[in-house]
């Protein structure tokens, strides 16, 4: 059984980084004028939301440091595009969640099943004792070992559906596609995770 | 979701936090700009003949060169006084610096902070968490420097230059750390303390467990609590220095760092760990300049115990009890730590610790298959720790307490716990799950509506992993 504690959803994976608007406004037109102070401080106040975002698609594995690298690369490259539409937050947010979609089809197509728990103890749940940390990660090795079975766009919806909770426009937006398809991707998930657990449980 | 494996599946995974260390946070920022800059200089140019203009281009490139000239110097001011070798010559403004040596080309050490770095590097004024290895959490408190010399199987070995170092050290699975500061070592298995460098010589404190400490012929065993400064004379933790380990666990528990775990904290007066003092007060004996006034018995740190071991039965003190119930818990011996931390309630009823162990115990007979006799016990220990002195105890075990009431087969009694507890503690980080607990309750009671409480749940709690089955209860009473 899991322990009440793990039952508990960390608010802030609820929502894009919250910044004020104001101030990420400013900071992007520094950054578009080539600012590389500006640059640095956009890194800083996103780069833990992504890097969450990331552990939550991807799993823990050690490629985690090179696509929050590759998040930011792909940012300040293309950051004369970003027009100030959405909030910057959720641009941050869609190209983390496009990288980490295509990580993961890489990964797929080089490895199969991919084994992502490679440094359980840090991912065991903040603050948790060392008996409740092996129970998690036991738990988590055999939800990730799920997780890996699905296609990778299916994974990312439902992940971002359930794990995170925003609402499917805002999924559709993150992962350009229509809400439709993003509910039908999720429903898709929800059905082979659920068929894959009784599988296992017989 | 409608199925209580995938709310589980959900709740497992929501539960994971991992938080960007930052070593990492910063090693990435490293190289962010170099890599750019790599990119931009691969990407093709565009043909002439395609250009409409060649001012337009010809000048953003000379701009984009005079900004990052410009921003290099503008950067290089801090005076922070490296990147990370061999990178391009702009320098990233970080809190702290890293340390290079070309000539390390030792994976481990590779491993712990990055290909090619060996130290740490922070400023005055800044304070730097980062995690070497998967068993030590450290904070350095600047202006500090540390370097790492050594990582060999499970042991590693750094040295602290100058400035503040703390540090959590998990030594349960085997192996050392070792500190070199100053002309002094301090050995480590296993435990909570700080090692401080300065002028006027090298100060070791320690909250859990026990330190080694030696200096030219010397040697200290600085203990629960204990503190061993230049003047070579073992004494009780400053306030400072408590504030210190303080701030410490309580940051590493914020962000997920594997920090010593909730400990009851020692009350005044009362050291139950029996250090063998065998040091005369004497004058000075760290300092650098200062001589030995008394030398100790060269006291060996005995390696972590095994669990259940009979020869570890007499003598263990009740932190060393606690840890040896802690790497039974996460070595899956239930029944081993259930006996250990039994032994440490018995034997040290008044310590502090044992509030944590008797929570430990109510959360095993949780966990597994219990008898009522054994809930029971469970509910006694709760009452015990939630009526005790260790306030930061009395939230989850009231929490606790409710999940035995339920476990019991007593509905409404685990109800009116949940509730009490959402009355005692209205911030509580459980009042989510103690709502739903209500709400799930309330609907399995005949003739209760849950309604109510499942429009509070939605309109506190929209997102939280039971908000759907607050939704499906309000659609089915609709």
């Amino acid at each position: 059984m899991v322990d009440s504690a793990t039952h508990l959803v960390a608010p802030h994976l609820m929502a894009a980084p919250a910044q004020p608007r104001d101030a990420d406004a400013e900071l992007v037109a520094r950054a578009q004028a080539g600012d590389r102070a500006a640059m640095q401080e956009i890194y800083r106040r996103h780069a833990d939301a992504v890097f969450r975002r990331l552990t939550r698609l991807v799993g823990s594995g050690p490629d985690r440091e090179d696509l929050l690298q590759q998040v930011f690369v792909e940012l300040f490259r293309g950051l004369h595009r970003f027009r100030g539409d959405a909030r910057f937050g959720t641009y941050v947010y869609r190209i983390a969640t496009n990288i980490a979609c295509d990580h993961l089809q890489q990964r797929r197509r080089r490895q199969g099943r991919f084994c992502s728990c490679d440094d359980p103890d840090r991912r065991a749940a903040a603050g948790a004792s060392p008996e409740l940390a092996t129970i998690h990660r036991e738990q988590l090795e055999r939800a990730w070992s799920l997780l890996d079975r699905i296609k990778p766009k299916k994974r990312v919806a439902f992940l971002l559906r359930v794990v995170e909770g925003p609402s499917m426009e805002q999924i559709a937006e993150q992962v350009g596609a229509r809400p439709a398809t993003v509910a039908k991707r999720v429903m898709h998930a929800q059905r082979e995770l659920m068929a894959m657990m009784e599988r296992g449980a017989r | 979701m409608s199925d209580p494996a995938l709310e589980r599946l959900q709740q497992v995974l929501a539960a994971t936090d991992d938080a960007l260390d930052d070593v990492t946070r910063a090693r990435v920022l490293a190289r962010l700009g170099p890599t750019m800059d790599e990119l931009a200089a691969r990407e093709p140019r565009v043909p002439v003949s395609r250009v409409r203009g060649v001012l337009l281009p010809l000048a953003a490139v000379a701009a984009l060169v005079g900004l990052v000239v410009g921003v290099g110097h503008v950067l290089r001011r801090p005076a922070l006084e490296a990147t990370r070798g061999g990178s391009a010559g702009l320098r990233i403004l970080l809190p702290y610096a890293m340390t290079t040596d070309p000539q390390v080309d030792d994976r481990r050490t590779a491993s712990l902070l990055g290909r090619g770095q060996r130290g740490l590097q922070v400023p005055q004024g800044v304070e730097l968490r980062a995690l070497l290895g998967e068993r030590a959490s450290v904070a350095l408190v600047g202006p500090a420097r540390l370097d790492v010399m050594r990582v060999d199987a499970g042991n590693l070995a750094v040295r602290l230059s100058r400035g503040t170092l703390v540090a959590s050290f998990d030594g349960a699975a085997g192996g050392r750390l070792q500190i070199h500061a100053a002309g002094t070592v301090v050995d480590v298995v296993g435990t909570l303390f700080m090692v401080r460098v300065e002028r006027q010589g090298t100060t070791v404190a320690v909250v859990h467990g026990k330190v080694r400490v030696r200096h030219q012929e010397r040697t200290w065993i600085v203990g629960h609590r204990q503190m061993v400064a230049g003047d070579g004379v073992l004494q009780p933790l400053p306030p400072g220095v408590d504030r210190l380990f303080r701030r410490f666990e309580q940051r590493g528990e914020d962000r997920g760092r594997p920090v010593a775990r909730h400990r009851c904290p020692s009350r005044s007066g009362r050291n139950r760990t029996p250090t063998r003092r065998t040091m005369s007060a004497g004058r000075s004996a760290m300092g650098p300049t200062t001589q030995p006034a008394a030398v100790t018995e060269d006291i060996r740190i005995p390696p972590a115990v095994d669990a259940g071991s009979p020869a570890s039965e007499r003598r263990l003190t009740a932190s060393e009890q606690y840890r040896v119930a802690e790497r039974a818990m996460r070595q899956g011996s239930t029944d081993q730590a259930r006996r250990r931390l039994e032994q440490l309630v018995q034997q040290f009823a008044q310590d502090p610790l044992a509030c944590q162990a008797r929570y430990d115990l109510a959360r095993l007979a949780l966990r597994c298959q219990s008898t009522r006799q054994q809930l029971a016990l469970a509910a006694r220990q709760l009452d015990a720790v939630i009526g005790g002195v260790e306030r930061r105890l009395h939230e989850p075990a009231s929490f606790l307490r409710c999940q035995v009431e339920l476990r019991q087969s007593s509905s409404s009694r685990a109800a009116r716990c949940f509730r009490a507890h959402r009355v005692r503690f209205p911030t509580s980080p459980h009042d989510a799950a103690a709502l739903a607990h209500l709400m799930v309750l309330a609907d399995q009671e005949q003739g209760v509506d849950g309604r109510a409480l499942a429009v509070e749940f939605l309109k506190r709690y929209p997102t939280a992993v039971h908000a759907d089955t607050a939704r499906r209860l309000l659609r089915r009473c609709r």
